[in-house]
């Protein structure tokens, strides 16, 4: 039997390297990949937190933060609705273990959105360009999460991960990964960006 | 040529750095720090374009945006901007420039001959003449077009980069002046977030041209740079202001790298605004007051003490206001002779000014400007008396005018104001906005700095608002010989204005529009208030009553690559992928647009191979042995809850409560009003949750529609939905041999057709990766609908090759698929155009069966009218010439011919293939009364377009395999 | 014009769609003129109006909104079910 491999949305176009101007410090793209990602919907909070705590230590942040440990990231990305990010590939099925269909449901959508980490001084001018909200250092903190569309057609999930290193993870729906990376990366010219290694979880 | 003066004293140009540059295919040099209209100036280029319509010599009057003159073509070729206002042009080394509107040369306009026949060129000619013979106008329109215009714009695309960017803030000041420079210090002391914007891109303002300001400014401009929270934006043009706190803004960029944009159209979204605009000077209404050499005085007061250039020796002084004093005091430090005409009676200032030696006549007025392409002399009247004096300098100033655009745009209307002598706003504080500065009236110094430090408390300066620049109106001179212009860039003159009321149009807006006064890229800024002063004069009312035109967005023209950003060509749109698509492109695969997806239309066999050649072999391929087709595009929706079943239930027609797991069920989804909405397969995965499947065209629609179910109308449901359509790469497998193909790719499952039959569902692996198969079929043929992970797509879509290739397992594309389809009489979105019901496709027995409680279109699909059976209703047609293929949209008629006499048309085809099994064209359509009333009868298919015709027969729309025995097998 | 999410914060009316009247009611009963209603008939004010929009490009929340149709005006935005007047 053999075992077929997977490919990122990216993979023709993710050419290591530095790219675009060179007087200033380039952000830092990459695609990380292979992570588990679960969508959580939830009928009773209160049964749910109990299962989160029990299972991965977490509990359910409120609308627009995130909750992280080591191995995960739950993030609030709608009305009773969940996104679950870990590098633990057996997150779902402990978790469904436990959780009886009427508090909630979870379903493996790994595949729906391809998940690109930016870097850097300027991460916060780049996604101003695509992105009509307050994104300073007052407005969007380290733990919020930003559901929005870049340039009004590029559908995603913006995570703040750090004060300290103005890093952010950008979840956009896979079908226009490709698009928003050629966006992301034409955005990224004029202040310099170079392309790093993938990261592989799992 | 003799270059003028240069003031070694100026303090806006380092004279240790010089320029070049050429204007018209001449060297000339400069220095950085000027403008291109001060090097011309300094070089004593005095003629610089001609104007719109009477090709009259022209020259700079103003230093700044209002400039209606100097309007020049920067650059060339690729990069050729036309319409452009010198003044606002920053001196660059190899700066290229060429005046407009005017040939053979500047110097000798042939066009200029239109100003001897000006008498009868007057406003509103157009539609005078040029009238008969009717036919003519397009002949006439030609020429006039190309009378018409300032600039050329180029043919060739633009190489540059456009880009667009969001930004917040607590105040968005607007204009860098001492108001604007006070306001936004005072703002940052009390932790505002401030953006503050200047249309140059050296700030200052007005301070900029007094040396009296200087070392105040500079001390400023560095309290600004030093404070994080203030972000300065020069050369940035705040064009509009709209709803909401939200504010257009383009700002020019010069020396970047690269990479950097040529301008940045910024969306400001700012809680509050101060406007600190300005005002602008207004022009005198005298005979030749456009002659080059002309231009108002504070222009001149410019370009002497910051740009450093003394255009003239002998300078006259027009004016009907105090602001031009201390503008004598300048010229007569650097040994000018200055004459100052005042119109007004005798006052203190003038006699001040008389002690320092410079002439002032009051009571006094210019008559006349006199000169060859530029002002030699002036004719100045005085108590009945006239006299010539010579004159190569000629400074006017008619009053100011608050600059009020932004205000306008955001419903403030400004009134004239009779003590100001000018326009004023009512009030100079809204919800969202202060004025200050001498846009709201306030003239002095000490005062537009206290105005701007007020705003910051929130306080509106109304109590500054001062009489002190004393101004007497003086509108047009009555005396005058030769050509008074109002307007100067659209080339509007007094006596068009006075024509404009005789011929009845008096309203404002219609001056506006028969003249075209105020209409030209300069939006009238040094026209419109002269203008309404002598409309109103005209029509013996006040100015109040006359009022004032709209200002609309943008204050100053916004190049429209500015708003277009990078969505230009490869950018212009986004693409939307499937997992599989890498594999198309590099297989032959014809990509196709449909909606935001691309998707592969066919594969060519060879470069010759043409879609009509290619559609048909595929399926003929399907048909016979197996093919696979890419359908990851179809809308997937994950239904889930304890209550999925039940708003699975309510959603669809037909039944889904005696769904099982493990099994596929096809839905109708009808709309509220009875009419079909959208079809699909909908699975049970497990006991509670279901994936529906939707067309790929209306998956967003039915997606929201689910919403507003879930959210508005049952919330009391335990149910969530959720698209997944980008989880799952999609791939059908389809023909006799699908399911030999199907056993290879599977590790381990059994795929018999008992252990997966028609509409059943597994999940098993394929090469080690989940998979979903539904055993579901769009062509009729046995076939499977296989879901795996997005990522593996394109290694599962390979593996079925290769694991296939034993059976000649090849792809075919959307072009076959859909042909496939209508071969089997199965509908799609060209059915279901929205006027069609389960009754019209044939599905009748599905509403007869419902006994829900409740569904979607419960009420209205019940209706009587449904049951009508002059209903148009599905049927197949088969051409009776089988080399003629039918058109879509092609109207159904029994008669072969139409005549004058009109009929109604018996319906229409909705969807056309040519059949290879059958050898036949084929159609469907929907005809009224349906297969009952016309099984085996001629109709024809007219497409009075294309003057086409199509005899056909009228046959069931399922042409192949009604029974679906191959489904089954 | 800018809308509040009551989830996300305020933002550009284009990251929402439109989805119309907020009072009208699917009916519970078989009554023909309550379906005539609710499926065909719509009041257009001139003024303040109560409407629903989806943040289609934020969090998918649906959200009664009251603006006037006039001047655009947003007064209020809040999640269905939280106005008990609705």
């Amino acid at each position: 039997m053999d075992n077929l491999q997977p490919k990122s949305a990216l993979y023709t176009d993710y050419k290591l390297g530095v790219h675009g101007a060179e007087d200033k410090n380039p952000i830092l793209l990459q695609e990380r990949q292979g992570l588990n990602m679960l969508n959580l919907v939830v009928f009773d909070d209160g049964a749910v937190n109990t299962v989160l705590q029990n299972t991965v230590n977490l509990s359910l942040p409120s609308p627009s933060q995130s909750l992280s440990n080591e191995q995960s990231t739950i993030m609030w990305i709608g009305p009773n609705r969940y996104l679950i990010v870990s590098i633990n590939l057996e997150i779902l099925k402990t978790i469904a273990d436990q959780l009886e269909d009427q508090y909630g449901a979870l379903q493996d959508l790994s595949c729906a959105r391809t998940v690109i980490r930016i870097q850097g001084e300027f991460c916060r001018q780049i996604m101003a360009k695509g992105l009509n909200l307050p994104l300073d250092q007052d407005s969007f903190v380290a733990g919020q999460v930003v559901l929005s569309s870049f340039d009004h057609h590029y559908p995603a999930i913006v995570h703040n991960l750090s004060d300290e290193r103005e890093t952010f993870d950008i979840y956009v729906t896979r079908s226009f990964a490709l698009s928003f990376w050629h966006w992301l990366c034409d955005s990224s010219l004029e202040y310099g960006y170079e392309i790093i290694e993938s990261e592989l979880n799992g | 040529m003799t270059e003028a003066k240069r003031n070694p004293n100026a303090t806006g140009v380092n004279f240790d750095k010089s320029i070049r540059f050429s204007f018209d295919g001449k060297t000339y040099s400069g220095y950085e720090g000027d403008t291109l209209a001060s090097a011309l100036l300094a070089n004593n280029v005095k003629l610089i374009g001609r104007s719109f319509k009477y090709h009259r010599p022209r020259g700079v009057i103003s230093a700044g945006s209002e400039e209606p003159n100097a309007i020049v073509e920067l650059g060339s070729g690729a990069r050729l901007e036309p319409n452009t206002r010198a003044t606002m042009i920053d001196l660059f080394d190899g700066l290229q420039a060429s005046s407009q509107n005017r040939w053979p040369s500047l110097k000798f306009d042939i066009s200029s001959v239109n100003n001897l026949f000006s008498k009868f060129l007057v406003a509103g000619f157009y539609y005078k003449t040029f009238m008969w013979p009717a036919k003519a106008w397009m002949f006439y329109e030609s020429i006039i077009r190309k009378a018409a215009g300032l600039g050329k714009a180029t043919r060739e695309f633009d190489p540059d980069r456009y880009d667009r960017v969001n930004a917040f803030c607590d105040v968005l000041v607007v204009g860098a002046g001492p108001a604007g420079i006070s306001a936004a210090l005072a703002l940052a002391e009390q932790g505002k977030k401030v953006i503050i914007a200047d249309e140059h891109s050296r700030l200052g303002g007005m301070a900029r041209f007094d040396p009296e300001q200087t070392q105040w400014l500079d001390e400023q401009l560095q309290k600004l740079d030093q404070l994080d929270d203030v972000i300065v934006m020069p050369a940035t043009t705040v064009f509009g202001a709209y709803d909401d706190g939200a504010y257009g803004a383009v700002e020019q960029l010069r020396n970047s790298n690269n990479f950097s944009p040529r301008l940045r159209y910024w969306r400001i979204t700012a809680a509050k605004a101060v406007y600190a605009t300005g005002a602008l000077e207004r022009p005198l209404v005298f005979g030749n007051n456009d002659l080059p050499g002309v231009m108002l005085a504070y222009a001149l007061k410019a370009y002497v003490n910051y740009y450093g250039v003394i255009p003239g020796q002998n300078i006259t002084i027009f004016a009907n206001n105090d602001s031009v004093y201390s503008l004598a005091k300048d010229l007569d430090q650097l040994e000018c002779n200055v004459t100052i005409v005042d119109s007004r009676a005798e006052h203190e200032l003038a006699e001040k000014v008389r002690q320092l030696g410079v002439q002032v006549y009051c009571n006094a007025m210019v008559i006349d400007a006199r000169g060859w392409q530029r002002v030699e002399k002036v004719v100045i009247q005085q108590q009945g008396l006239e006299f010539d004096q010579s004159c190569d300098i000629l400074a006017m100033s008619g009053g100011w005018t608050p600059t009020l655009h932004l205000q306008s745009h955001r419903g403030s209307k400004p009134s004239f104001d009779d003590e100001l002598v000018t326009l004023n706003l009512s009030t100079l504080k809204t919800d969202y906005s202060i004025t200050i500065g001498s846009a709201a009236g306030i003239w002095l110094h000490q005062d537009c700095i206290r105005s701007g430090e007020m705003a910051a408390d929130d306080e509106s300066a109304e109590a500054l608002t001062s009489n002190s620049n004393r101004t007497e109106a003086l509108w047009y001179v009555p005396q005058s010989n030769y050509k008074q212009v109002v307007d100067y860039q659209n080339d509007v003159a007094l006596p068009d204005i006075q024509l404009a009321e005789r011929e009845g149009f008096r309203s404002v807006e219609h001056t506006k529009r028969y003249t075209t006064l105020g209409m030209a890229t300069d939006q009238g800024k040094t026209a419109n208030v002269n203008a309404l002063a002598i409309l109103a004069e005209a029509r013996g009312c006040s100015m109040q009553e006359v009022g004032t035109t709209t200002f609309r967005p943008p204050y100053t023209p916004v190049a429209i690559g500015a708003f277009t950003g990078r969505s230009v060509g490869y950018h212009f749109t986004p693409v939307r992928r499937t997992g599989i698509h890498h594999w198309h492109e590099l297989n032959g695969g014809i990509m196709l647009n449909v909606g935001q997806w691309q998707r592969p239309h066919y594969y060519p066999m060879s470069p010759t191979e043409t879609l009509g050649q290619a559609y048909v072999r595929e399926m003929k391929h399907v048909r016979s042995k197996v093919g696979i087709v890419d359908v990851s595009t179809l809308g997937k929706i994950c239904i889930q809850g304890p209550d999925a079943g039940e708003l699975v239930n309510r959603v669809y027609l037909n039944r889904f409560d005696t769904l099982k797991v493990g099994k596929v069920r096809y839905g109708v989804m009808l709309r509220e009003d009875g009419f079909v909405y959208d079809d699909g397969t909908t699975t049970r995965i497990a006991e509670n949750e279901y994936l529906m499947t939707t067309t790929t065209a209306n998956a967003a629609s039915v997606m929201l529609f689910l919403e507003y179910l879930t959210q508005i109308v049952w919330p009391e449901l335990k149910v969530h939905v959720f698209s997944v359509t980008d989880q799952w790469a999609g791939i059908a497998l389809a023909g006799p041999d699908s399911r030999k193909v199907l056993e290879q790719v599977v590790d381990q499952a059994d795929v018999s057709n008992e252990a997966l039959p028609f509409m059943g569902y597994l999940q098993t692996t394929i090469g080690g990766v989940d998979a979903r198969i539904y055993r579901i079929s769009f062509s009729g043929e046995l076939a499977y609908e296989v879901n795996v992970p997005a990522d593996y797509g394109e290694s599962v879509w390979q593996y079925f090759l290769d694991k296939g290739r034993e059976f000649d397992l090849k792809p075919y594309g959307t072009e076959s698929m859909g042909a496939l389809r209508i071969e089997k009489g199965h509908v799609v979105g060209a059915e279901l155009d929205g006027r069609t019901t389960v009754q019209d496709i044939g599905f009748g027995k599905m509403l007869e069966n419902c006994k829900k409680p409740i569904f979607i279109g419960q009420h209205y699909a019940r209706r009587e009218a449904f049951d009508d059976t002059d209903r148009p209703q599905l049927v197949g047609l088969v051409a009776t010439d089988k080399t003629k293929a039918f058109k879509n949209g092609a109207q159904l008629l029994a008669q072969a011919e139409i005549t004058l006499t009109p009929v109604d048309s018996l319906g229409h085809v909705t969807s056309m293939t040519y059949s290879p099994e059958l050898d036949e064209n084929l159609a469907l359509a929907f005809i009224v009364g349906g297969l009952e009333r016309w099984r085996d009868k001629t109709v024809y298919a007219h497409y009075p377009v294309r003057d086409q015709v199509v005899e056909a027969r009228v046959v069931s729309p399922h042409f192949l395999d009604p029974q679906g025995e191959r489904l089954h097998g | 014009m800018k809308i509040k999410c009551p989830y996300c914060g305020v933002r550009d009316q284009g990251e929402f769609s439109y989805e119309g009247d907020a009072t009208i009611k699917r009916p519970q009963t078989d009554d023909a003129d309550a379906w005539r209603e609710y499926v065909y008939s719509r009041n257009n004010p001139r003024g303040p109006h109560k409407e629903l929009w989806s943040h289609i490009a934020g969090c998918r929340a649906w959200i009664v909104v009251e603006r006037n149709t006039l001047t655009h005006e947003v007064y209020n935005s809040y999640l269905p079910g939280e106005n008990k007047d609705d």
